[in-house]
């Protein structure tokens, strides 16, 4: 009876796992291909036949040019080789052909290809989406504090137009924010690109949704016992909402990194541009350079990988506590 | 209390924090360019949004490089907008802000709509710079006629203008016995089927093969594949003698049976199976991978392809039509915008004449695959190889003299979403399958609706 018991719980154990590594592997599917593209030359992407790249010749690079893919015809002491787009046909040097599988030189090239640099991009992302993330946290807990923990008149209607504002698509807003930043002198500047996503109306909606949770009794007993308004904010309320306020963070901060149209709206000069107005060069109308777009976006996701995996704990808990996810 | 005090002051020391931040943002971005209006070496800079990502960039900083390094007055500085939807919102935003650049790349709707205000224009009237310049007499017709608005004002001059061009497998036409693209939309068909029905893909060769006598496994090559795109419908309907709108652009005629006759070209390959519909790029994809014969793409595609296509192709102009020999120009032009003061203008002027000077756009021609803009262009030596020896490189510049235009109301942009999602909802209708017999019909309805409401976006820009 017992090893039967173990027997159909170890089953269980095996299905529930079975299931996640499943749903992992399908998680894990793009960005496999995503690494795997970046690393093929621009006839491997289209081939679907075969996934992995595979072994190619190339003959070297004169100055000034990229190595021309080959197919050798003949070899001996020099080498007949036939060029696969053009069908020209060379006599070469053994010592000028080279054999490569992983083009790991498609990281290079996308890197070096946008002006004036992806490190340019990554400080330019880096800076606002943390500075961002930092303001928009901190306005979200002060305004979520106010509407939990204090009473004042019109504040469920205040709240509500609050988030009515989430309503509001962001482009039928785009033109008159630009008139506002234009007027402000902050065209082509960081404080267009930081200041308008100081506050958001999801954070304070969500952290309200995680103090009403908690008992106001908590804040009467910190009063009574001599604390302080902004001391019950510090020393109790923020450490107990620790998962929430960084499952804001990281929305927040893939927000910001993600952006395209507002960095691109409210910038003109290169230098002020972020990461993805730098991925968004290798696809235009006509066509896409999927081996570069492929190796810019391994890259430039990263960072966020890097980051998630820091916080993934805290990430987990604040969408069990918040019953939301992205 | 006093730790009540302490905690006080944490807090305000958080704001403080945050704001000092604030500030010291806020400085460094009002402390602003000073070399704004003049480059180092003293040059006026003449600023120039535009929407050229990837190689087609690459190409157009390297002319820009060049014409900035051929003279002392002016430097064109570039700035790129990512793309044209994009750039589109930012040229309206910054009208309406004051603060334009002084040359922009935008397509006609836009011109359209910033000219509409008479004695309130955004745009100058290039006229009068045009009576001292024999080159605009030399652009291309539809090209002129392109950048002429009402009363003959010139708002514009051409920067990136193409065609469609027909992609073809020459293997894969050899294997069904033909040696040359098709000329019609029925000779189209016609090898389309027969390659559906005779070729298959041999993935050990990695390469395109008949059909085995006895049942073959592999996978059939496509005949035609396509993304909806109003652009070839609309080429087909001029070229069966219909039209888009009225000539006033106040209504649409897109509910005709010459439309309906138009966009059943593209049904039947659906419902006869020598078609298929693809998104976005996956038509380019399927031709790069051996996968379809035919297709048919903007000129400039080939540009990202070529170094794709590992297998013998050829670039053709688009089939031609039962009634008339016409096909849709596409692509921006480049305007001027008013406000920006005389020297600048001047130096706008300077260099978008200088962009199509025919040296300068038979370059950027045969670096891009887009057309040139100058007749003259076509009698320069290194033209001339060009479109005898690149393939594809005459495919494009072949539909220049029988090239025609879309409508340039600013109510277009939307009128071809509305016509592209009518297309969309009548081939996933034909792709589910149903009764031949009521297709027509249902095209005919879709069609129609469509019309009514692309009619009520041309009334709102009417008024």
């Amino acid at each position: 009876m017992i090893q039967s018991h173990a027997k159909q719980k170890l089953f269980h154990k095996s299905m529930v796992h079975f299931g996640l590594i499943t749903g992992g592997i399908l998680m894990c599917f793009p960005f496999f291909w995503m690494i795997l593209t970046s690393l093929k030359s621009p006839s491997e992407v289209l081939d679907v036949n075969h996934w992995f790249p595979r072994e190619k010749t190339y003959l070297s690079a004169q100055a000034g040019s990229d190595p021309v893919q080959v197919e050798i015809l003949e070899e001996g002491v020099k080498v007949r080789v036939r060029e696969i787009l053009s069908g020209k046909i060379h006599q070469v040097e053994p010592d000028q052909i080279q054999k490569k599988t992983f083009l790991w030189s498609n990281y290079a090239t996308a890197w070096n290809k946008v002006k004036p640099s992806f490190s340019r991009y990554f400080v330019n992302s880096a800076v606002i989406a943390i500075v961002t993330t930092f303001g928009q946290v901190l306005t979200s807990i002060l305004a979520a504090y106010a509407f939990v923990f204090f009473q004042f008149p019109f504040r469920n209607l205040l709240f509500i137009v609050f988030l009515a504002t989430m309503m509001v698509p962001q482009e039928m807003i785009l033109i008159p924010n630009y008139l506002i930043l234009s007027e402000l002198g902050w065209i082509d500047t960081y404080m267009a690109l930081i200041i308008p996503w100081l506050a958001g109306v999801f954070g304070i909606f969500m952290l309200r949704q995680f103090f009403m949770q908690l008992p106001m009794e908590l804040f009467d007993a910190a009063m009574i016992d001599g604390c302080s308004k902004f001391g019950f904010l510090f020393r109790i309320l923020i450490p107990l909402s620790i998962p929430p306020i960084l499952t804001i963070s990281i929305f927040t901060f893939l927000g910001s990194w993600n952006s395209l149209l507002w960095p691109l709206i409210v910038t003109n000069s290169q230098h002020m541009r972020t990461i993805q107005v730098g991925i968004s060069y290798f696809s235009q109308a006509e066509g896409t350079e999927w081996e570069l777009l492929m190796a810019a976006s391994t890259f430039c996701i990263l960072p966020l990988i890097i980051f998630y995996l820091f916080a993934q704990r805290y990430f987990v808990q604040g969408e069990a506590a918040s019953g939301l996810k992205g | 209390m006093r730790r009540e005090k302490r905690e006080e002051r944490r807090g305000y020391g958080s704001f403080s924090l945050l704001w000092l931040l604030v500030l010291c943002l806020f400085f460094t971005g009002c402390l602003g360019d000073p070399t704004r209006e003049l480059t180092a070496d003293g040059k006026r800079k003449i600023v120039f949004w535009h929407a050229m990502p990837g190689a087609l960039g690459d190409t157009l900083t390297s002319l820009l490089n060049e014409y900035n390094s051929s003279q002392d007055k002016f430097h064109v500085h570039e700035e790129f907008m990512g793309r044209y939807d994009i750039l589109e919102q930012k040229i309206i935003a910054s009208v309406m802000a004051g603060k334009t650049p002084d040359i922009a790349q935008m397509y006609e709707g836009v011109t359209m709509l910033l000219t509409r205000d008479e004695g309130e224009e955004s745009l100058q009237n290039l006229s009068p710079y045009i009576k001292d310049w024999d080159g605009f007499t030399d652009l291309f017709e539809v090209l002129q006629r392109n950048s002429t608005y009402g009363d003959g004002k010139v708002y514009s001059l051409p920067f990136n203008k193409s065609f469609p061009v027909l992609m073809y497998n020459k293997r894969v036409l050899s294997l069904v016995g033909w040696e040359r693209p098709p000329k019609s939309w029925n000779e189209l068909a016609a090898i389309s089927a027969l390659v559906q029905s005779k070729v298959v893909f041999d993935p050990d060769k990695r390469r395109p093969v008949l059909r085995s006598q006895s049942g073959d496994s592999r996978d059939p090559v496509g005949g035609y594949a396509f993304s909806i795109d109003p652009w070839l419908f609309e080429i087909m309907l001029l070229q069966s003698g219909g039209a888009m709108t009225n000539k006033e652009e106040t209504k649409v005629l897109f509910d005709s049976e010459v439309s309906v006759d138009s966009l059943m070209w593209f049904v039947n390959a659906i419902s006869k199976g020598w078609g298929y519909r693809t998104q976005g790029y996956d038509h380019q994809n399927d031709f790069g991978a051996q996968k379809v014969a035919f297709i048919i793409t903007s000129s400039v595609s080939q540009k990202f392809m070529a170094n794709k296509l590992n297998f013998p192709y050829g670039v053709a102009a688009v089939p031609g039509g039962e009634k008339r020999d016409v096909s849709i120009l596409s692509g921006t032009n480049v305007c001027l915008f008013s406000g920006i003061g005389e020297e600048r203008s001047r130096g706008a002027w300077d260099f978008i004449k200088w962009f199509n000077s025919p040296e300068i756009t038979a370059r950027w021609a045969m670096n891009t695959f887009y057309v040139p803009t100058r007749r003259a262009s076509l009698k320069l030596p290194k033209m001339q190889k060009y479109m005898r020896e690149v393939e594809g490189g005459r495919a494009g510049i072949e539909q220049l003299k029988i090239g025609d235009m879309e409508p340039r109301s600013s109510a277009w942009y939307r009128c071809r979403i509305i016509l592209r999602s009518a297309m969309e909802k009548i081939i996933s209708i034909v792709e589910k399958g149903g009764e031949t017999s009521k297709i027509r019909k249902m095209v005919q309805e879709n069609l129609s609706d469509a019309a009514k409401r692309m009619n009520r976006e041309l009334a709102k820009y009417s008024l």
